[in-house]
């Protein structure tokens, strides 16, 4: 009977080797107990569940990319590989990768993604587009056999039914749908044919709705070239794809509503316009017709003859007015004449000889105004008033002595 | 008619260009030969639109990129 006796490392080694040959890479979940963040930089912790504990070991190099602290008490799972540690004969799960367990590790790539694309700007306000007022063709991409799809349809049909709807299907939850849902909107992006997308679906649980989340659904809506509209599940979701979004519809019926406007209410204001158009347009003829009757006006008879009375008192007052202005200026020429004539009257010499002036001539005719021009002896002819002298001189006396002008002075 | 050029101007374009028309016919003293062509391209805007609000878009179409990167529209069933 040969007994084997094992040394405690050799048994621990068998352990070990028999444990970290069974078991591949693996997930594990449970609550976190005994956490321990060591000065390493190492994280020790156990995962327990209400029967049974395990030990785990988060190194460094591996826990650094955790977006949050873990805590005791949290729902955790974990990835890694079962190891013995010889030194304790402890066996221990190696962790390389920790997350919030079931909808807790959704939220967290949800927030980590949030992150990363807000602050590389896919949400900012300043890109989102304003919706075209009156588009000719919607787009819709989601489920071609869900609820969302009929809703959106039968929205848009009631408030316009001249809008053109087209569907790019697309698998809305399940592995893939992400891919499907950007490559529908990016199929829209290039045909160019909708004016504005509607990308959505119905409710539906987290994990439902988790597509919308995904990093490739929102690339494409943010490169989008048409204006889109998001409109995932209800109410209260949020999801990455309504943040990159030009507007966030709380359900697929709410986008209908947001994509096209009323035409009923269109159709008011159109007929108002109409209004308008026909009230304008009527001005200027009912100012021309106003125009023409006057004209009309002005040509009949009774009219005629006022204006060819008003015509002829014109005329009139007109006559009597020349009339008037020439006898005036008629007068005004007698008296000025009679004025010229007695300027004229005295000058004649008649007129002053009149008066007991004498007139003195020499034989050829010329007037004698000077003595010293007269010689003793000449024959001068003296014009009188009335007849005239035939004299000869006896004397001449120079000017100075006897003249009007000394005897005057 | 000229039905081509109508076919190219959209519903958008039809509610503007009746606004300017019936905005100019109503703040500016047009010639009457202006106020009258204006006018009756009112109308026709106005009938226009309207024609283009009412009409009803029967179906829901889908959707196909060919594998030559060209895209069809396909009746949805």
């Amino acid at each position: 009977m040969d007994l084997h006796v094992y040394s405690v490392s050799e048994l621990t080694r068998e352990v070990k080797e028999l444990i970290e040959g069974s078991f591949p890479p693996l997930w594990v979940e449970g609550e976190i107990s005994n956490f321990v963040h060591h000065g390493s930089g190492h994280m020790y912790f156990s995962l327990k569940d209400s029967s049974a504990a395990l030990r785990a070991v988060f190194f460094r190099q591996y826990n650094q990319a955790l977006t949050f602290r873990p805590e005791n008490g949290m729902k955790m799972m974990a990835r890694g590989l079962l190891s013995v540690y010889e030194p304790s004969g402890q066996y221990q799960l190696m962790v390389s990768e920790l997350r919030p367990a079931g909808v807790g590790a959704l939220q967290l790539a949800f927030e980590r993604l949030k992150a990363r694309l807000a602050a590389e700007g896919l949400f900012d306000e300043a890109r989102k587009r304003p919706l075209p007022q009156f588009p000719a063709c919607v787009g819709i991409v989601t489920s071609p056999t869900g609820a969302a799809v009929r809703d959106i349809i039968s929205v848009l049909e009631r408030r316009c039914p001249s809008v053109r709807i087209v569907l790019a299907p697309a698998r809305v939850q399940g592995e893939g749908a992400a891919a499907e849902i950007a490559a529908a909107v990016r199929a829209f992006g290039r045909w160019g044919g909708a004016d504005v997308l509607i990308v959505g679906r119905g409710g539906g649980s987290a994990e439902d709705l988790w597509a919308f989340n995904e990093e490739a659904v929102a690339r494409a809506i943010f490169d989008s070239p048409v204006p889109v509209i998001s409109a995932v599940g209800h109410q209260t979701d949020f999801t990455i794809a309504d943040f990159v979004a030009d507007l966030r519809a709380p359900t697929p019926s709410a986008a209908a509503e947001y994509a096209v406007p009323v035409a009923a209410e269109l159709e008011a204001g159109l007929v108002a316009l109409g209004r308008r158009l026909v009230r304008a347009g009527s001005g200027p003829l009912s100012d021309a017709h106003q125009r023409l009757d006057e004209l009309e006006r002005a040509l009949a008879p009774q009219r005629l003859r006022a204006a060819l009375r008003a015509c002829r008192d014109r005329h009139a007052a007109l006559a009597l007015r020349l009339q008037r202005a020439a006898r005036h200026s008629l007068d005004l020429a007698r008296v000025r004449w009679s004025g010229f004539q007695e300027r004229l009257s005295a000058l004649n010499p008649a007129a002053v000889l009149g008066r007991g002036y004498a007139m003195a001539r020499t034989p050829e005719g010329r007037i004698v105004r000077d003595a010293a021009t007269v010689e003793v002896g000449q024959r001068l002819s003296v014009l009188l008033a009335r007849g005239s002298l035939d004299c000869r001189v006896e004397g001449v006396n120079p000017a100075g002595e006897d003249t009007l002008a000394s005897k005057a002075g | 008619m000229p039905k081509k050029e109508e076919k190219e101007k959209s519903f958008e374009q039809l509610c503007s260009s009746l606004e300017e028309t019936v905005s100019r016919l109503e703040d500016e003293q047009l010639p009457l030969e202006e106020a009258i062509r204006l006018f009756n391209a009112g109308v026709a805007d106005a009938i226009e639109a309207r024609k283009r609000l009412l009409a009803s878009e029967e179906k829901v179409q889908k959707l196909v990129e060919t594998l030559e990167g060209r895209f069809e529209l396909h009746d949805l069933e």
